[in-house]
């Protein structure tokens, strides 16, 4: 079955990718670990988790590889319905494999060093700081599905950058940051301030960080925008054409 | 019903178009020439039937199935394109490899057959490989697709003589023991008349002309001779050109022969299916 | 045999004129088998269907007939259909331009019987 086959490819043009990625960050752990053992004085070397790092990964990952792989399932005559499919299933393949090897390393970096990860910091209040089987399952449903939301944003993206023209790159490179970087304060300055509290308290709510610590909310949130940016995926995907 | 059935198919780009109406009914099995000048139209009509483009107005069918994102029917048509549609980065072996698992026809000894027939380091990068070769390389996943339809976009472009020579060998084998649906699109005609069985031209979008190279050829001659001799002959009949060589002249005629009336000293020989296309594509009416 | 691609003279028609002449010449003798559409569409580069159209003129002449899973054979008594038919064509061809080019040149009958059997 063609979905099938394509996911795998997918996972293929990535297998090699991912392990530079670990070889990476194991060496670097494995480095930190024997400065630890081996220093008179215990260096407070913070690791923390791993979640910027794969989060920068699966977004590359997502922004990479569309023009190359489009025009590989359409030579093999792949629809860009089974195409939508495959790269979704496949980018939350990889985002399951991602947050599966975190949690791992999570849980010897906490048994090793007492790290704090990024999860832990926004809602470790809810667990009373005890490291339980709770507090891993949550940690890996959270980042099961911001990794998705951050690969099918990056090809989001690509495919934005696929349809547009010179001009229409240029603008869509330009605005979002000079949106919030000059007019976002601008506004917000002539409110009185009361944008950019608006905007933190929307955030935190999405977050489930508001009143009390809810990584539900966040995990929630999350699918949502993972719905809204598929359906913008298929749309885009639908129009897509092998250019001359 | 038609096997490949091309309906009042429109492709516009912008203020562009690329196709105007194209009807065309095409039998199961055959051996079609797809012809046409750059920029007629013949590969944005290779790429909508294959899904590649997607049609402004009209539709392809395969037995009475639309192509438009239907991945039953696509599985059954292979397309040789001209631009580098698989990643450079993957080796001859890999894309035989997942051509396989896309295409449950591909053979791949066939493939590896072949690939030693024309000399093709298979464990090569594509991008590493020549523009001979890449059209080498792609030929070759063509015939070892196996599908029912193959769809050939100016295959012979690059090739060496000993490799086109051989690249129609292959394609005859192939059709010979296995029959399938092949187009072939180029704009050298020469080459590939005594190939295909029937010939569509594509000018400006439109078709103008769909018919058996036999009926075409019966169209007319080319009758040679001294310069004099020739221009006597040829006054009231419908020429297509003229070519001059010192004192000798070949003319190119669209009309029935009659052996009596050809006076001494003329040679006749077969009608120059380049320059009717040239002619053909050259005037500004459609048929 | 060869074919010649410029002739006005159609592909199929030379294809078969080539194999009676082949046979003619005894390369093909009576019963044993003629090269399949594969071998001559592969080895002129002619479409197949060209090759068959132009078997299946000597098969309508009764000069080879098909044995079914092995290929095409000479029939028996082929080379003698065959030259019953050119016979035929021989007057047409060459007998009524001969006539025609004496006639021209002012040559009357009996001088052209005359030069035959001087030849």
């Amino acid at each position: 079955m063609r979905l099938k086959t394509l996911i795998q490819y997918h996972l293929w043009d990535y297998k090699r990718a991912i392990m530079i990625f670990y070889g990476i960050i194991i060496t670097l752990f494995i480095i930190f670990a024997i400065v630890n053992l081996i220093s008179p004085q215990r260096i407070n070397v913070s690791v923390g988790g791993l979640e910027i790092a794969s989060i920068i990964f699966i977004f590359v990952a997502g922004v990479a590889s569309f023009t190359e792989i489009f025009y590989f399932s359409l030579i093999n005559g792949v629809s860009r319905k089974t195409q939508f499919l495959a790269f979704t299933g496949s980018m939350f393949s990889l985002a399951a494999i991602m947050a599966a090897v975190d949690s791992v390393f999570g849980f010897i970096s906490l048994r090793l060093a007492e790290v704090q990860n990024l999860f832990a910091v926004f809602y470790g209040a809810k667990y009373q700081g005890v490291a339980s089987l709770q507090l891993f399952v949550d940690r890996f449903l959270w980042m099961l599905v911001i990794y998705t939301l951050i690969a099918i944003t990056g090809y989001l993206i690509s495919m934005i950058y696929y349809h547009s023209n010179k001009t229409t790159k240029l603008i869509v490179s330009i605005l979002p940051p000079v949106f919030f970087i000059i007019v976002l304060p601008l506004i917000d300055s002539m409110t009185s301030f009361k944008i950019f509290a608006w905007l933190r308290g929307l955030l935190l709510r999405m977050l489930g960080l508001y009143n009390n610590v809810n990584p539900y909310i966040a995990i929630f949130s999350t699918l949502v925008a993972v719905a809204i940016v598929s359906f913008f995926n298929y749309l885009l995907i639908s129009k897509a054409e092998v250019k001359n | 019903m038609a096997f490949i059935d091309i309906r009042n198919l429109t492709k516009k780009f912008g203020a562009t178009t690329a196709l105007c109406k194209i009807n065309l009914r095409l039998e199961k099995n055959k051996i079609y020439g797809l012809l046409g000048r750059n920029g007629a139209g013949k590969t944005t009509l290779l790429n909508i039937m294959t899904n590649k483009l997607i049609p402004t107005e009209g539709e392809v069918l395969i037995e009475g199935q639309c192509v438009k994102e239907n991945d039953a029917v696509l599985s059954r048509i292979y397309c040789m394109n001209e631009k580098k549609l698989y990643p450079e980065s993957l080796t001859v072996n890999e894309v035989f490899y997942w051509s396989q698992k896309f295409y449950s026809s591909f053979d791949q000894a066939y493939a590896a057959e072949l690939s030693q027939l024309f000399g093709l380091k298979t464990r090569k990068k594509i991008s590493e490989l020549s523009t001979g070769y890449s059209s080498v390389f792609k030929i070759i996943v063509a015939l070892a697709s196996n599908a029912e339809i193959i769809l050939l976009d100016e295959p012979i472009l690059g090739l060496d003589a000993n490799h086109r020579d051989l690249f129609y060998k292959e394609l005859l084998k192939n059709y010979s023991i296995n029959p399938r649906t092949i187009v072939i699109s180029t704009h050298l005609i020469e080459e590939v008349s005594d190939i295909i069985e029937e010939v569509i031209i594509i000018s400006k979008g439109k078709t103008l002309l769909f018919d058996t190279v036999e009926n075409l050829l019966s169209q007319g001659y080319t009758v040679s001779g001294s310069s004099t001799a020739v221009e006597n002959y040829i006054a009231g009949k419908n020429v297509l050109g003229v070519d001059s060589l010192g004192g000798l002249k070949s003319a190119y005629i669209l009309d029935q022969l009659n052996r009596a009336e050809l006076p001494e000293g003329l040679e006749i020989s077969k009608l120059d299916l380049q320059k009717l296309f040239v002619h053909l594509t050259n005037s500004k009416e459609v048929v | 045999m060869l074919i010649d691609f410029n002739s006005d003279k159609a592909i199929y028609i030379q294809l078969a004129e080539g194999l009676e002449d082949a046979i003619l010449a005894g390369a093909f003798p009576e019963e044993t088998k003629i090269p399949s559409t594969t071998e001559i569409s592969v080895s002129y580069k002619i479409n197949p269907a060209t090759a068959l159209k132009g078997v299946n003129l000597l098969v309508n002449d009764q000069i080879v007939y098909k044995k079914r899973g092995v290929g095409m054979f000479v029939s028996e008594g082929a080379v003698e259909k065959i030259m019953e038919k050119r016979k035929i064509s021989f007057v047409e061809t060459y007998i009524k331009n001969l006539l025609k080019e004496a006639a021209k040149l002012g040559i009357p009958k009996s001088e052209i019987i005359a030069m035959i059997e001087r030849s």
